[in-house]
């Protein structure tokens, strides 16, 4: 036993003293970004190109590492910090940019002036404050990302230099009450992050008030939604501040374990995540002692299956103990038998991030930011059809269309057809309410939507809502749990009528068979099943018209496999060999001017177009033209039951989000 | 109980009850296709959807997860509960086959008619094998499937579109046909939950979820021990009894007992209309099995082809036996046994018979013996064992000899799944006495219950036990004997005695000892018997009586006991009655239902006295090894077309009534021995009064306390128990037997037991699908021993002592102690029989050699 207070300062002297050589170094130090996303964009061969020159050239710099700063658009990211102080970031660092960097480091020439983004820190002739970047136009303050790009996230030191755990000490060392710090996070007006948005300060009581003294904490890092990655961003940039934030909630929840779920398709986020836990029982942060106070606390990494239905609280619970991933029957609430039937309390990885601002600066400063109803800052994931794929961390209540031209607008200047926030659960709404929505929940909510767990993909002209829904009801499907029949049952058709729809082969009743699955799916068990309608009754409201057009064989996108075909308009194009090379089926066949597409083996991917875009064209297919070919459908119980593998999302026309589609993948193929 | 409000009528009911069971029991029917009584709702299916008055957000809720409260009101028929059902059935039927379901005309389709409005004539009902018996098209009907428009006719994936999975008929048991499976899970829940096996899983996710063996391969390489508690409730044809999955519905129900082990799990037999039963389902009328019973009831009377039974009486014609009318071969079975009464006197005669026969059978076999012929010399196989243990158990928990001679244990075996501790002294209960160890594992899983196990090998009850203690075999009494004194330093032993500690500090927590000795092994399970009355006395004092389950191996051990098979005064007992047919005093056996020849130890000696004697009368259904060298078979029906009674191991009389009748030349047992006893004593008062079954228990209760009449037996509840007349407990000496070490030799000790799979019947004529299993006819060896003698998993090996050698493929299991071999009792005939001595009053073990077979 000793006193938090105390130890505390221990802690961050020693912190201090990192710090300061981190921000102001003996010689020059080039920091790459490493995050999934970076690494998805060549960063680890740029990692290897910077230290082989580096030793090559006997440069007198130093490397280090930070996560990124959210413009992943620019990715692969680094900066510079030199002796001074001053600290520019540069991207994109491509292989051939490397010596340059090095150049720039050890002289100062500006070599590198062309890369620059923008000065983290210091100033410098020409060069503005990263602060003053367009796509960072919506953001306030980062608050909690403020960090994430600035700090090495394997360094505890920094955590705690840049003010971190001193919440957590201060309210040991003044033995603050539980109920105490619950009744700061409710008058801060925190709700859950995950998508339910469920006051977490109310959630905690629950915990609180159950028997026993074996109560749990979880923290849900399954983050699995299309398009969202907000939490990917603190797992791989700031995790000590979730093990703060799941600290504080222990504290003030009377848990003395903790359970982190991370997807097992975030081994980068797995690995800091533990590192971070090491380090912090290593200094007595955790462990049987937190900070010499006598409070005893816990946290294990336990890694997701690869089942987006592990989003659920149940699911999750119930994967955590080694069982089948899939939702249970409620009640009873994990409040009162979550693992291992012990009192549970489910939080998002960002619900916990901002309990360790709350308690530092108290509720009246956290409501500095955002509404009345949605206090606070949120983590948003752009991508889609935008000019700059990022996050960005701003105020509720920000206007989406704000936050649309912080991104560059549509990209190419087209017409912002839709966008889906929130995952595929959430919505789908047309691309004209950009002007009136704001980012909170309230106008979300009246168009029968929601902001889920913040990713919101921006759809342009170039896709087609049937294609699009032919995406998402498979998604739906395969990662159905398999418990409710009307689930797994009622996606398998209702991915079978977009399908068809898109093959041209719709027919009119199907309208009416597609309100039958929506009325059906409601009697489901989870979220899951009931929300998995969604995108179909948005597009039936929104986009009806689109989708009558397809029963009259128009596809207006050119997307739709049996609507749309590929032709050769210039026979004299010499991208055309690299087009038949490219083409996955060989569909592209015949001898140089004599090139055809053959309809039946062209899947209709248009890769052709990406790499001949003058040569080939999309036009609408006339009556007669050939399916693509499909496999026979295989049994039921066998995997892909398509026989063909799920569309890649380049085919839909958007540009690929972040966070993957639920199944496990190499990381490469992340933005 | 609180009311509630169904359809408009009110109903009690106790509040928090799932509402599904409620309205069922009410008399309303409704759709609930993943439900399984007294189990958490899975709410997979979604089809029991209800109306009701208030429920948010929709009045629309599922019954199965919805409860009881006060003043609840409900509808189940109202437009909108049916068209919200029929909508979720209709996603049902997309993926299995519907055209019957859904056509006008299909109440006038007879199986085996062409379809005149399709051509897919193999995907129907009428050509599915639960055709009028399967809960899905009972459930279709009841909501008009055939009013619901078809949305689904023709899309990719739904059924008619798509290759069907292959079936697994891989294994003689189970049929798993995965086409037809609605993935209800009901069985994956059924093997976890209620049988505590796990061997169902549900694999795969989205449209690939399917239910899957194991890892998902064949059945048999599933954890699967064919309990059949996945086919009672599938609702489809998915999960389907092999051998008589295409029978068609049974044309009646006949109530009835399994004779697999003295559990007597209650089972109904449906029938044909010819009387062959057809299929078998558990019967709830026992308390203690309920609606759970295992491989050898659900498909033990089917282990013997009707072909294979005798069907018409023998005779020796010289080397032959042939076929002759059944007065025929009663009139020379009566001359041979006079002819040697009068020759030599009654007691040259003596009379075997069986745990297989029925109670009132086993009565009149003993007043043929001792009233009708005049001899003591009355005994079945095993009555050695018994006896020992019985005297064993009374001395020490004081239990008084009824006036009929009969010793009464007080223990219900329902007492096991309410314990608190239990202790299992067993060879392998989980294999010997299935669903025994399944109320033992219910009490482990659903009270958490401290479960501390002797068996001499690793069973599947070892995972569930705080503490398992490996005894010698031979020696458990003295392993159950350290643990009544807390002796012992072993981690087990120490494990075993800190739980019970607790049980005998507690005396409110509730012990129960389950006792199952071998069969073979008279001295070996008798001074088991007195440590394990020493055990129950050690932890419960006075009421030790109360606490100790015993567990013949046999079926009707204890009826036939309570009905006298057993040696008269100077009579003698098996053993005797072998050694005085090979030395010539005994000239004539009287065989009933038994075949010692698979059952006894010391089978050279047992085939020498049958092979002396003068006369060999049998009265068996099955040309067992025994028949085969009688003078005279008469035949009689199979034990599931007989009336009667049996007792089970906590003394429940059991009725049993014909599921089939004579189709060829075989009598009753009860009408043979009839028939027998008029015949051999014509000047008496003809047949013993013996006119049918129900008149013979009116003898038998007037003789023996506890038994009454059919009019007053409540089949499976009634237990034959007199008033309580115990007496003081007394702990007894154990005396150990010679170990391992002690009787030296180079050889492995022999040791037997029953196995699952292995029917008697099969067994008895020597069948070599006697197990069709095949799991388990092996040697099981340590791998220690098998390495030092170099044989290999799967080797053929010679089992030998002196000249008798059996082979058998070699098993390499560290389960069983080093120094041992495993061999199941029935293996090839009971071959295994001819290594151990006959049994006397010493032990029974036997040192046998152990070689590899070497290539030719």
């Amino acid at each position: 036993m000793g006193i938090p207070g105390d130890t505390y300062a221990t802690l961050r002297a020693n912190a201090d003293a990192v710090w300061e050589e981190w921000n102001r170094p003996l010689r020059p130090r080039i920091n790459l970004a490493e995050d999934t996303s970076s690494l998805a964009a060549g960063a680890h061969a740029v990692w290897v190109a910077l230290n082989r020159r580096a030793e090559e050239r006997g440069a007198a710099i130093d490397l280090g590492g930070t996560a990124g700063y959210g413009l992943q658009w620019l990715n692969p990211l680094a900066d510079i910090t030199w002796p001074d102080g001053t600290r520019i970031l540069y991207g994109p660092v491509t292989l051939d940019a490397v010596d340059m960097l090095i150049d720039e480091a050890v002289g100062r020439t500006g070599a590198a002036d062309r890369l620059a983004i923008g000065t983290l820190a210091g100033s410098r002739a020409g060069i503005a404050s990263i602060e003053a970047h367009p796509f960072l136009a919506e953001e306030r303050e980062r608050r909690l990302t403020v960090r994430v790009g600035r700090t090495d996230p394997a360094s505890l030191e920094h955590y705690i230099a840049t003010g971190g755990y001193f919440a957590t000490a201060r309210a040991l060392d003044r033995h603050m009450e539980p109920q105490a710090i619950r009744q700061v996070v409710i008058d801060a007006g925190l709700w859950g992050r995950g998508g339910a948005a469920f006051p977490a300060g109310v959630k905690w009581n629950f915990l609180a008030g159950a028997p026993g003294d074996e109560h749990v904490l979880v923290c849900n890092a399954d983050e699995g939604d299309p398009g969202g990655w907000a939490n990917r961003v603190l797992l791989e940039g700031d995790p000590h501040l979730i093990v703060e934030g799941m600290l504080i909630a222990a504290l003030a929840s009377n848990a003395h374990y903790g359970y982190i779920y991370i997807r097992s398709e975030y081994p980068l986020a797995v690995e800091r995540m533990r590192a971070a836990i090491r380090d912090a029982e290593a200094a007595g942060i955790l462990g049987n002692d937190v900070l010499g106070s006598g409070f005893r606390c816990t946290f294990e990494i336990v890694m997701g299956a690869g089942a987006y239905v592990c989003g659920d609280e149940t699911g999750l619970i119930s994967s955590l103990q080694d069982g089948r991933g899939m939702p249970r029957i409620k009640p009873p609430f994990p409040a009162n038998a979550g693992v291992l039937l012990k009192p549970t309390n489910v939080n998002n990885v960002e619900t916990y991030a901002n309990v360790p601002l709350i308690l530092m600066h108290g509720a009246e400063w956290y409501r500095q930011y955002g509404t009345q109803a949605d206090s606070g800052t949120k983590i948003f994931s752009l991508s889609g059809n935008i000019e700059r794929v990022g996050w960005m961390e701003t105020p509720f209540g920000t206007p989406l269309k704000a936050v649309l031209a912080a991104c560059g607008g549509v990209a190419g200047g087209g017409v912002l057809k839709a966008i889906q926030p929130g995952g595929p659960l959430i919505g789908y709404l047309p691309g004209r309410l950009v002007d009136t929505l704001t980012l909170e929940r309230a106008p979300f909510a009246a168009q029968g939507a929601g902001l889920g767990s913040g990713g919101i993909v921006f759809i342009g002209a170039g896709s087609c809502s049937v294609d699009l829904n032919v995406l998402f009801a498979e998604f739906v499907e395969l990662e159905s749990c398999g418990r409710c029949t009307t689930c797994h049952g009622g996606n398998q058709r209702m991915h079978e009528i977009f399908r068809r729809t898109g093959d041209g082969l719709g027919r009119t009743e199907d309208r009416h068979n597609l309100e039958l699955i929506a009325s059906t799916l409601q009697f489901s068990n989870c979220a899951h099943g009931q929300l998995s309608p969604t995108i179909m009754r948005n597009t039936l409201r929104h986009f009806e018209a689109e989708y009558n057009a397809h029963l009259h064989g128009t596809c207006e996108a050119l997307r739709c496999p049996g609507l749309a075909r590929f032709r050769i308009t210039d026979q004299s194009d010499p991208s055309l060999v690299e087009a038949q090379a490219i083409c996955p089926t060989g569909a592209i066949v015949g001898e140089a001017g004599n090139r055809i597409v053959e309809d039946s083996a062209c899947i209709r991917c248009g890769a052709c177009t990406d790499v001949a875009p003058r040569a080939i064209v999309r036009e609408a297919a006339p009556a007669g033209t050939e399916l693509p070919r499909r496999a026979p459908a295989a049994p039921p119980g066998t995997a892909s039951a398509f026989g063909v593998p799920p569309l890649s999302w380049q085919a839909t026309g958007l540009a690929r989000p972040e966070g993957g589609m639920g199944g496990p993948a190499p990381i490469t193929l992340f933005v | 109980m609180v009311k509630i409000t169904v359809n408009d009528v009110e109903i009690e009911a106790d509040a928090g009850r799932r509402l599904v069971e409620v309205i069922k029991e009410a008399g309303v029917r409704i759709t609930n296709l993943c439900y399984i009584d007294g189990l958490e709702p899975y709410a997979g299916c979604r089809t029991c959807i209800v109306d009701i008055a208030g429920a948010r957000p929709t009045t629309l809720q599922l019954s199965c997860t919805a409860t009881v409260a006060e003043g609840m009101v409900v509808q189940t028929d109202t437009p909108e509960v049916k068209r919200a059902r029929q909508g979720v059935m209709s996603l049902i039927m997309a993926n299995h086959p519907d055209r019957c379901l859904t056509c006008h005309r299909r109440v006038h389709c007879q199986p085996g008619e062409i379809c005149l409005r399709d051509d897919v004539v193999t995907h129907r009902c009428l050509t599915c094998s639960k055709n009028y018996r399967c809960e899905l098209q009972t459930s279709t009907e009841l909501i008009d499937m055939g009013e619901f428009e078809e949305p689904w006719v023709g899309e990719t994936r739904s059924y008619y579109e798509t290759p069907p999975p292959e079936p697994d008929r891989a294994n003689p048991y189970l049929e798993f046909d995965p086409q037809m499976c609605i993935i209800c899970t009901r069985c994956v829940r059924a093997c976890a939950d209620v049988r505590h096996t796990g061997a169902i899983t549900l694999a795969g996710k989205g449209p690939s979820t399917a239910i899957a063996f194991g890892t998902g391969g064949p059945v048999h390489d599933s954890d699967c021990d064919f309990c059949g508690a996945c086919i009672d409730v599938c609702p489809t044809a998915t999960l389907m009894e092999k051998p008589n999955k295409w029978a068609g519905v049974p044309q009646d129900w006949s109530n009835s007992v399994c004779n697999g082990c003295a559990v007597g799990c209650t089972i109904s037999y449906g029938t044909q209309t010819d009387g062959r039963p057809m299929i078998v389902r558990p019967d709830r009328l026992n308390a203690f099995s309920r609606d759970q019973i295992c491989v050898r009831g659900r498909f033990g009377y089917d282990a013997v082809f009707e072909r294979e039974r005798l069907g018409r009486s023998l005779a020796r014609r010289g080397e032959r036996l042939l076929p002759v009318s059944f007065d025929e071969a009663l009139d020379e079975a009566v001359a041979k046994l006079n002819a040697i009464k009068q020759a030599h006197g009654p007691e040259a005669i003596a009379v075997l018979g069986s745990p297989l026969a029925t109670n009132e059978e086993a009565a009149t076999l003993v007043r043929i013996a001792r009233e009708v012929i005049g001899t003591p010399h009355i005994d079945f196989s095993h009555g050695a064992t018994h006896r020992a243990v019985m005297s064993a158990l009374a001395a020490g928990l004081g239990i008084a000899q009824q006036p009929a001679g009969t010793t009464q244990l007080p223990a219900s075996l329902t007492d096991i799944e309410t314990a608190d501790t239990i202790i299992v002294v067993a060879g392998d209960l989980e294999e010997s006495h299935q669903v025994a160890a399944l109320r033992v594992k219910d009490a482990v899983i659903k009270r958490s219950a401290r479960l501390v196990l002797v068996s001499t090998r690793w069973t599947e009850l070892v995972p569930f036990a705080t503490a398992w203690i490996q005894p010698e075999p031979g020696n458990e009494g003295v392993a159950v004997q350290a643990l009544a004194t807390g002796e012992g330093g072993g981690d087990a032993e120490t494990k075993a005695a800190a739980a019970l500690t607790r049980a005998r500090d507690n005396a409110e927590s509730a012990v129960a000892i389950v006792f199952a000795p071998n069969a073979v092994g008279a001295a070996e399970a008798g001074e088991a018997a007195k440590a394990v009355a020493n055990l129950a006395i050690a932890l419960r004092g006075d009421a030790a009586a109360n606490v100790v389950h015993y567990l013949p191996t046999d079926a009707n051990v204890v009826g036939i006991a309570d009905m006298g098979v057993a040696p008269g005064l100077n009579g003698h007992d098996f053993a005797g009655i072998i050694e005085a047919a090979r030395s010539g005093a005994i000239k004539a056996l009287l065989v009933h239902d038994d075949n010692p020849l698979l059952n006894a130890p010391g089978a050279a000696a047992v085939r020498a006295a049958f092979e002396a004697v003068d006369a060999l009368i049998v009265i068996d259904s099955l040309r067992s090894t025994t028949a085969e060298l009688a003078d005279v078979v008469l035949a009689e029906s199979p034990f599931f077309a007989k009336d009667g009674t049996i007792t089970t191991a906590d003394r429940r009389i059991v009725r049993q009534k014909p599921a089939s009748a004579a189709t060829r030349e075989e009598r009753d047992g009860l009408v043979i021995l009839s028939a027998l006893a008029t015949a051999l004593a014509p000047s008496s008062d003809g047949s013993l009064g013996v006119a049918d079954a129900a008149s013979v228990m009116v003898g038998i209760a007037a003789r023996v306390p506890g038994y009454v009449a059919y009019g007053d037996i409540r089949s499976g509840r009634t237990r034959a128990l007199a008033p309580a007349s115990a007496g003081a407990t007394r702990t007894q000496p154990v005396v150990a037997m010679a170990s391992m070490a002690q009787s030296g030799g180079d050889g492995l000790r022999l040791v037997t037991g029953r196995s699952l799979f292995t029917s008697w019947e099969g067994a008895s004529i020597h069948s070599e699908e006697a197990d069709k299993m095949h799991r388990e006819e092996s040697a099981v060896l340590h791998p220690a021993d098998a390495e030092a003698l170099g044989i290999r998993m799967g080797d053929a090996v010679v089992l030998a002592d002196g000249a008798t050698e059996v082979r058998i493929t070699a098993r390499l299991d560290n389960g069983v102690l080093q120094g041992t071999v495993y061999v199941p009792h029935y293996y090839d005939g009971g071959a295994i029989m001819a290594l151990l001595p006959l049994e006397g009053s010493g032990p029974a073990s036997a040192t046998v050699r152990v070689r590899a077979l070497q290539p030719a």
